[in-house]
């Protein structure tokens, strides 16, 4: 029975008392998750309402690769493994990091901070040697930054030592954190995160790889998702919807061009359709589930398995934080001679399409009725790439779509999905972040 | 939108309506470009478009049930003394290539790879001299390259033996080498060797083969819905499917709607009105089966609450239809051996939600069945829950997505029956010459058998392999099939090691329409 929450993996990173902060800050939001639901919601928390034995688990799968790039480009395999090697200040759909440095009279503008364009909660980064382009070595993570924010505020000398162990020993204290004015808005204001933890640091982005970083990787959203999703959600002719597309579209609950959100949040409303309470089983995060080898080859008689190295969490129940794909110590090979699919491995993308990613979900059994709602939104075609939809309010129009369009051209950043970006704005007028501060 | 027309005259009668022959041999042809050419200059004039094969197919069909004849017994009825030679045609990648035709291998690049090194992909066997490794494949191993595959379809047996003998003589005549050759038959009540019937469940496709608004490719025979949204079906079961999924240059099936199309953007025009190919022969060792899921059905039945499962039970199980193909859905118990009209009874349920009792517009009724989200009756690794998981969602995405994951089947069995009671090898080589076609071999062959087939998280997480037909080969249990009784219940799982189907052959073509094979074969016809 759990008494506080588990680290991502029950990892052993924090000592007792960083535990319970970590533990209170996964309460709190589980807490303020559930605060915006309606009245007798079918959401719960395994520390205030401990599962009774037995409960059925759901594992819940999803895709390491962006969807969106699938979509954008269906037949271009090329392409897509490129270009979700880029690091960006903004991504496919024109999202920034909500990050806000001072722009004078008071007014705020984006400060363009780079991130991984990889958002179906896995991000990886290649290292190719330098003199000669090939590929060497290709390391994933699933972790959470919020964990991360935990470590730095906790034990800012452990999460050093860890940024050196998983980096490089070149890596500086100073690097870590915000040497400017640095804002996000929180539940209470703007905090300005000079002298804090730069979740976007270039150890964690442009030079190295420790934790997620695109906007939308974050467990803060996967909790919300997944309370949101409890609620049961109806057409207008009353019938409850049942099929994930309508049902992101409908609740607005995350973004309809991900493989995750989707997925998670069909899978969470399903179980609550079952009769079921739900929540996410401890220990709470989001996993590497597994990495497919059977289409990788290693040449001179050494398996996919050897080149497959868990670095943090475990292989066995699936709750893999870190892994990393490289020859085994001491082979003469490097990874451009490795087969996958029948061809040189050249991108993380390859990989990438051959790991599951998953989150675990538990339910109780309760005789109480789900609360139901109608649509609060609904989903439009993007016009440029008529593939990809957004969200807007249920009463919005659409815009039009050209009835004949080349779907596969287009530019690669789409014009801005979300409102306000790139201009100047008042404290008031910026967007709320999920960012933990 | 109403449906698009076809080119009838262009298409290649396998891709649609299916050549559907009893007799059929597939022959794998070796040559350099300039004999390639030759080849498909000199049998073109015999290549059977969709047209004709449609027009056939109606009249036998009508003929069949006036005369209430079926199955074989129905391709004799239709018209005594004039037997069938239909041929079609595809292309590997290189010939294609060589021919400065660069679209297929641009489009899809599984194709431009081929089957031999994808086959780690598909969960082929990797190690040198194992069974089914690509090195030892009686087609299409690595160092046999096929340029050509054609398909030869008859009515009768003799026929298709002189059309194939006047085939591969000129072939040779041309220079090239015939690498294999192997007649497949279509098996009592259709079934495959394991004893199922195959080929109940197909994707409709929207397309006319004239402008007349009824001259449809597939028969409606549901009254239309009045329904905007969700699926449309052609038949009970049978979803219809935008002929883009599976033929170049026509509208697309869009990701978010089912019933709107989405545009395919330029089409390079050789392209247009051809189709990508898998073939993958497939040997049945249909002996081991039986061995080995008795076996699993044992392991089952050593927990209680499975105590009253069968052999034949688990089987069913394992493909999700019982032998006579009604589905396990419908029909939890026991096999109800025929269905109780036409075989439209055997595909009205979908797995997440009810479907409804319909009437087909031949006034028959068609029961409805119950919705099984958990797979608590038709269990999530079964086989045609795993290769068409129909309404349910999956990690790639809802069913509007989905259905864009279909096949066009066209496999035939090869080689003599096992004896129906028989549980030891007798050592004859039989199993499915499995042929589909698609619009792409990455994203929808390879997609089923990689993320699905092979995966016991994936589509649907908990269920466990695709233990008929997948591979798992690097699980230390083997493949897995994990049944539930209720929501709250604990799950069992019972495994096993045994390889009843292994890969012995096969490619990845395009079959091009006929203009496009003309242009292929250098003449001077405009694509
Ligand atoms: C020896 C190997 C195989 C055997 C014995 C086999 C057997 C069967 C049987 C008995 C059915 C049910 C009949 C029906 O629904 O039409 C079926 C359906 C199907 N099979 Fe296979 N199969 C084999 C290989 C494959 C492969 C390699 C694929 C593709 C990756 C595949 C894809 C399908 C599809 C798409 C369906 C139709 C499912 C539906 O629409 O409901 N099969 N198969």
């Amino acid at each position: 029975m759990a008494t506080i929450f588990s680290t991502p993996a029950y990892i052993d990173d924090l000592d007792q008392a960083g535990r319970e902060q970590w533990s209170g800050a996964l309460h709190s939001w589980f807490q303020d998750a559930a605060d915006r639901l309606p009245t007798g919601h079918r959401f719960f928390n395994v520390v205030d309402n401990p599962l009774p034995a037995g409960a059925p688990t759901a594992l819940i799968p999803w895709n390491a690769f962006p969807r969106k790039f699938t979509l954008r480009w269906p037949d271009d395999v090329e392409t897509r493994w490129k270009t979700a090697e880029n690091v960006v200040t903004r991504d496919m759909n024109d999202r920034q990091a909500s990050y806000w440095e001072p722009a004078g009279h008071g007014k705020f503008r984006n400060a363009n901070l780079l991130f991984r364009d990889q958002d179906e909660y896995c991000e990886w980064r290649c290292l190719r040697d330098p003199s000669t382009g090939r590929l060497e070595r290709i390391v994933f993570t699933c972790e959470n930054p919020e964990y991360w924010s935990t470590l730095a505020e906790h034990d800012s000398k452990q999460l050093l030592k860890l940024y050196r162990q998983l980096v490089g020993p070149q890596v500086a204290p100073e690097e870590l954190i915000f040497q400017t004015d640095t804002y996000v808005r929180g539940k209470n204001g703007l905090v300005n995160l000079r002298g804090q933890y730069n979740p976007l640091n270039k150890w964690n982005t442009t030079d190295g790889l420790v934790h997620l970083t695109h906007p939308a990787n974050s467990l803060q959203a996967e909790i919300y998702l997944a309370a949101d999703a409890t609620v049961l959600r109806t057409d207008g002719s009353g019938a409850v919807l049942t099929d994930d597309a309508r049902l992101v579209c409908c609740a607005a609950y995350g973004s309809p061009n991900r493989s995750s959100d989707p997925t998670i949040g069909g899978k969470v409303n399903e179980l609550v359709r079952n009769g079921l309470r739900v929540t996410i089983a401890d220990p709470v995060g989001l996993y590497i589930g597994e990495l497919d080898l059977a289409p990788i080859e290693p040449p001179g008689g050494v398996t996919a398995a050897e080149c497959w190295k868990v670095v943090r969490g475990r292989q066995a129940d699936r709750l893999i934080l870190r892994a990393e794909f490289a020859p085994p110590e001491g082979s003469d090979f490097d990874l451009e001679d490795v087969l996958v699919g029948g061809e040189p491995l050249r991108y993380g993308g390859q990989l990438a399409e051959l790991i599951t990613i998953v989150i675990h979900g538990v339910g109780a059994a309760t005789d109480a009725a789900a609360p139901r709602q109608g649509c609060d939104s609904k989903c439009c075609r993007i016009p440029e790439s008529p593939r990809l939809v957004r969200i807007v309010g249920i009463g919005e129009a659409c815009p039009e779509i050209a009835a004949t369009l080349d779907v596969e051209a287009g530019p690669l950043v789409l014009p801005s999905l979300t409102a306000s970006i790139g201009e100047t704005l008042s404290a008031d007028d910026l967007p709320r972040s999920n960012k933990r501060i | 939108m109403s449906d698009p027309i076809l080119a009838g005259s262009g298409i290649q009668a396998n891709v649609v309506p299916g050549f559907r022959l009893p007799y059929q041999r597939i022959v794998a042809v070796g040559a350099d470009l300039a004999q390639a050419q030759a080849i498909v200059r000199h049998l073109l004039p015999w290549v059977t478009p969709a047209a004709r094969a449609a027009a056939y197919h109606e009249r036998r069909i009508e003929k069949a049930k006036t005369l209430r004849v079926f199955g074989r017994e129905s391709f004799r009825a239709v018209e005594a003394g004039s037997a069938l030679r239909w041929l079609n045609i595809a292309v590997g990648a290189e010939p294609l290539a060589q021919a400065g035709f660069q679209g297929p291998g641009r489009t899809d690049r599984s194709f431009g790879l081929g089957l031999a090194r994808r086959s780690s992909s598909l969960g082929d066997p990797s190690t040198l001299g194992a069974p089914g490794h690509k090195d030892g494949w009686l087609v299409g191993a690595p160092s046999a390259p096929v340029a050509l595959l054609l398909i030869l379809g008859s009515d009768e047996a003799e026929e298709l033996a002189r059309f194939a003998d006047s085939t591969e003589k000129e072939c040779r005549r041309a220079g090239g080498a015939v690498l294999y050759a192997e007649t497949g038959v279509r098996l009592d009540n259709d079934s495959e060797h394991f004893g199922f019937r195959d080929g109940v469940s197909q994707p409709g496709l929207r397309g006319r083969l004239s402008p007349a608004e009824d001259d449809l490719l597939t028969p409606r025979r549901l009254a239309p819905d009045g329904l905007s949204e969700g699926p449309e079906f052609s038949a009970p079961g049978e979803v219809l499917v935008w002929p883009g999924e599976f033929i170049f240059g026509y509208p697309r099936q869009d990701a978010h709607d089912f019933r709107t199309s989405a545009s395919e953007g330029p089409v390079d025009p050789f392209m247009s009105g051809g189709s990508f190919l898998v073939f993958r022969r497939l040997r049945q060792h249909v002996a081991l089966f039986r061995q080995a899921t008795r076996t699993l059905a044992e392991s089952l039945r050593a927990y209680s609450d499975y105590a009253g499962a069968s052999d034949d039970w688990l089987r069913a199980r394992l493909v999700g239809r019982w032998p006579s193909g009604a589905p396990i859905l419908l029909y939890p118990d026991d096999d109800p051996g025929t269905p109780p009209g036409s075989l439209d009874a055997f595909n009205n349920f979908g797995f997440r939600e009810a479907a409804a009792a319909v009437t087909t517009t031949t006034g028959e009724p068609i029961p409805g069945a119950p919705g099984d989200p958990m797979g608590l009756v038709c269990p999530l690794h079964a086989h045609i829950r795993k290769v068409n998981p129909r309404d349910t969602s999956t990690n790639l995405g809802p069913p509007s997505q989905t259905q864009k994951l279909r096949l066009l089947r066209r496999g035939i069995p090869y080689g003599t029956p096992i004896a129906p009671d028989a549980v030891d090898e007798d050592g004859v080589d039989r199993g499915l010459l499995f042929l589909s076609y698609q619009r792409s071999i990455r994203e929808q062959f390879e997609k089923l058998a990689q993320d699905w087939m092979n995966s016991d998280i994936k589509p649907e997480a908990d269920g466990g392999h695709d233990v008929l037909v997948g591979q798992a080969p690097l699980s230390k249990e083997g493949r897995t099939a994990v049944f539930r009784k209720a929501a709250g219940s604990t799950s069992r799982r019972v495994s096993t090691l045994a390889d009843w189907v292994t890969p012995t052959g096969g490619g990845y073509f395009f079959a091009p329409s006929l203009a496009s094979l003309a242009a292929f074969a250098g003449n001077q016809t405009e694509v």
